[in-house]
């Protein structure tokens, strides 16, 4: 008798759990809050690892190698967002962490370079604020005479 | 023992890590930061490294060490916002 039921896929627990930590890591700045919050906690961070460290001992290289990659950009995207909510602006460099897809453009290499880049020696990877808006000086007497 | 491909991939692979955070004078830089902001380049980053997990555990960690500083970087840069 076959102990693996029919609807399992032909794979191993171990790598399908591989292929999620892959995915996870990847994408580690878009898992809901709730994820990061388990793996980030000082007890879930020790349990990952130690789990990791067990995977390495049962030669389950890969998928130790996948839980320590997931762990380490669930800590990176999350010290990326919670740097860009708490701290004050220092600077106007920078682009926001979270902005909608084709409004930055992207400078390419070909593009010739604006006079103030080739002074100061700037390499921008993409430009966000394309658009600046001006208005005239209003004033509280403009429009209407008293 | 590692064997002499394993060994040139792996002083390949420490180039890269040591050039990785030089700052983006070079347009060779810029283009390869600039990629990480790709999800399907991170995904395939990331499948390349467990990959090579599966042949050396020694270049699957130094393969984690310049995947997560070439995610850390763009991250680094990005996370300075503006208001």
């Amino acid at each position: 008798m076959n102990p693996v039921p029919n609807w399992m896929p032909p794979l191993s627990f171990a790598t399908i759990l591989t292929g999620v930590c892959v995915v996870g890591a990847a994408q580690a700045d878009k898992l809901p809050s709730v994820i990061p919050q388990f793996f980030l906690h000082p007890v879930g961070f020790i349990l990952t690892g130690l789990i990791a460290i067990s995977c390495y001992e049962y030669n389950q290289l890969p998928l130790a190698v996948a839980l320590v990659l997931f762990l380490l950009s669930l800590w990176s995207a999350r010290h990326a967002s919670v740097s860009s909510v708490s701290s004050v602006p220092t600077s106007n460099e920078g682009f926001q962490t979270f902005v909608p897809s084709g409004t930055i453009d992207w400078v390419n290499n070909e593009k010739q370079k604006w006079f103030v880049e080739r002074v100061l020696k700037e390499t921008p990877l993409g430009i966000q604020d394309k658009q600046v808006n001006t208005y005239p000086v209003q004033t509280e007497s403009s429009g209407s005479f008293r | 023992m590692l064997s002499l491909i394993e060994l040139s991939i792996g002083m390949v692979l420490v180039f890269i890590l040591l050039t990785i955070s030089l700052p983006m004078d070079v347009e060779y830089h810029n283009a390869v930061k600039r990629a990480a902001y790709n999800p399907a380049a991170r995904l395939a980053a990331c499948a390349a490294v467990v990959g090579l997990a599966l042949y050396s555990p020694v270049l699957a960690f130094l393969g984690l060490l310049v995947v997560f500083f070439w995610m850390s970087d763009i991250q680094l840069l990005t996370k300075r916002r503006v208001e």
